[in-house]
């Protein structure tokens, strides 16, 4: 798995490659709790290169989701391939997060 | 004895530390393989996902801290299936401490989704297994020329070749007619490698114009199987009497080979008038959201003498089942806990769970009891209401007269008579249910037996 963070103008944009399993979820989140702790409230999750996630990778989202709590911050996920997509939507994710099909329509959302 | 899984195929087996970073090479592994068997890409993505979870709950419950261990990872053939088995040796399923790591959910959620048929079973030497079955897609099938049988045109009734396998599921694709259980015939490949593997017989009807108008089966434990169970019936409207045609030449060849009975649960009153009329008695009414299933067993041949510890209070209903099905038993009766006291009883209680997501049902059949058997069942009952499970089916082998000892105990934690399966595995079962909706109507039209035996049912459920 490959995580690349970049700062843009009003979010952060965080770009996976590869997979979110039991084995690589644990840094994802540790990059996220990483960049909220250093202030940030928007995100973008660009999933565009995110072959496979587990339920590992969906607790990572739901703590990033937790950590912002009440910031008035927004988490969006960009990009979803078919199999990412399926698995965020049947563990009934899609109410707690913005989907949009590519990290350029993500750029609207904040 | 032939069992269920001596039929399988085992294609790849690997043991692998019970440490997560050799996970992932794994999983893609069993995906790499999946793909090879024949399932899609999205159904192989969604097993190599299912098997994850399985995997992790093994990693993280079933060894202690810093345990070097190891597990195995099986894919195996089965016909229509690719199945992925997790076995090791760790502590037993641990559902109560699952259920109560919110961690656990999610993973369990994504199991039940994605896969077709999940299974659990303790084997008994300190082994435990999870099934996680994918089904293979179902074969294209073009629609049959247009030409059915025509009402009064003859028809014949032969046995299942392969060759026919094509036109059955056409048939069970498009026929009009009523049907039940079709899951298997209408991907032929399926059916022909079952029909091949012994564990399906099955005629089909043939009007004079060559059309294949109707199909029914019975599915067997192996080709040594003694009981048979009526399954993956399909026929068209016209003419009448195809499906007791059907039934009776399946009657035949079932003597014939020597087994010992016909088991049927269906929800089609038809149906089951059929069987009935050639001889099969209720034997009990599965209650569940979806209507009521009844239940019957046709005894052909006499079967091996049998022990059967009755409950005590169910002794009236179910001595009256054994007596129209002309079953014959060596009633006993444990005067109390202390005639099975002597018996070493193991540790763990055997069992295997199957779980239907999509009918929100499980079934739980107990191979063997253990101290830990009422706690295996209530812990059970808890993981699988919270998860939104419906109806649980325990099955309790009357051949063991713990079954007439717990089960006040059981009942009393909300399971009722549901009534009993002869034979069916290996002896005699008595099945209980938990239904948390059992839907507000009921079979009507009973009598005898029938009628007597679902008021019984009903009025256990209180």
């Amino acid at each position: 798995m490959q995580i690349n963070v970049a700062k843009e103008r009003a979010f952060t944009r965080v770009s996976v490659e590869g997979r979110l399993d039991a084995v690589t979820s644990k840094d994802f989140e540790d990059r996220v709790v990483q960049v909220i702790d250093q202030g940030e409230k928007n995100l973008l999750f660009d999933f565009a290169s995110l072959d496979y996630i587990s339920s590992a990778g969906l607790r990572a989202l739901l703590t990033a989701k937790k950590k912002l709590g009440g910031s008035g911050g927004k988490i969006v996920l960009a990009g979803l391939k078919k199999p990412v997509h399926e698995v965020i939507e049947i563990a009934g994710f899609t109410p707690l997060f913005v989907i949009v099909a590519s990290a350029e329509e993500a750029r609207n959302q904040f | 004895m032939e069992t269920f899984f001596s039929r399988d195929q085992q294609v790849v087996r690997i043991s692998v530390l019970a440490e997560l970073r050799f996970l992932p090479d794994v999983l893609q592994f069993v995906h790499a393989v999946a793909v090879k068997l024949g399932l899609p890409e999205e159904d192989a993505a969604r097993l190599e996902l299912v098997a994850e979870e399985a995997c992790v709950n093994v990693i993280q419950h079933a060894f202690e801290p810093g345990e070097s261990a190891t597990f195995d990872v099986i894919v195996l053939r089965r016909p229509g299936q690719v199945v992925t088995v997790i076995e090791d040796r760790g502590k037993p399923f641990a559902f109560r401490k699952l259920e109560a790591e919110k961690k656990s959910a999610l993973g369990t959620l994504l199991m039940k989704a994605f896969a077709d048929q999940i299974q659990f079973l303790n084997l008994g030497d300190g082994r435990k297994r999870v099934e996680l079955v994918k089904n293979l897609p179902v074969q294209k099938v073009e629609a049959p020329a247009a030409k059915t049988a025509a009402a009064g045109e003859g028809f014949e009734v032969r046995p299942f070749q392969p060759a026919y396998a094509a036109g059955v599921a056409a048939l069970a694709t498009f026929s009009s007619g009523p049907f039940q259980s079709v899951e298997m015939i209408l991907c032929a490949d399926r059916m022909r490698e079952a029909v091949q593997s012994g564990r399906f017989l099955s005629c089909v009807a043939v009007s004079e114009g060559g059309s294949i108008t109707g199909h029914l089966g019975l599915r067997l434990d192996g080709p040594s199987g003694r009981v048979g169970v009526i399954a993956e019936s399909a026929v068209e409207p016209e003419p009448a009497g195809l499906f007791r045609k059907m039934l009776e030449f399946l009657l035949k060849q079932a003597r014939m080979r020597g087994m010992y009975g016909i088991y049927c649960e269906t929800r089609n009153r038809e149906v089951f008038k059929e069987f009935t009329s050639l001889g099969g008695i209720p034997t009990g009414f599965w209650l569940s959201p979806y209507g009521t299933e009844r239940a019957g067993y046709l005894k052909l041949n006499y079967g091996d003498s049998q022990t059967a510890f009755v409950p005590f209070h169910h002794k009236g209903m179910i001595t009256r089942i054994y007596e129209e099905a002309k079953l014959n038993r060596d009633l006993r009766m444990a005067s109390s806990l202390a005639e099975i006291s002597g018996v070493a009883v193991p540790t763990d209680t055997i069992l295997n769970v199957t779980a239907n997501p999509r009918s929100r049902t499980v079934f739980l059949r107990i191979s063997e009891y253990g101290v830990n058997f009422e706690d295996v069942v209530f812990s059970l009952m808890q993981e699988f209401t919270v998860q939104g499970v419906e109806t649980i089916y325990l099955d309790l082998p009357l051949t063991y007269a713990h079954t007439q000892i717990y089960c006040v105990s059981i009942e009393a934690l909300g399971f009722s008579f549901a009534g009993i399966i002869p034979e069916l595995f290996e002896g005699d079962v008595l099945r209980l249910q938990y239904v948390r909706n059992a839907g507000t109507s009921q079979p009507a039209d009973e009598s005898g037996l029938s009628k007597d035996l679902l008021n019984y049912v009903i009025a256990a459920r209180g």
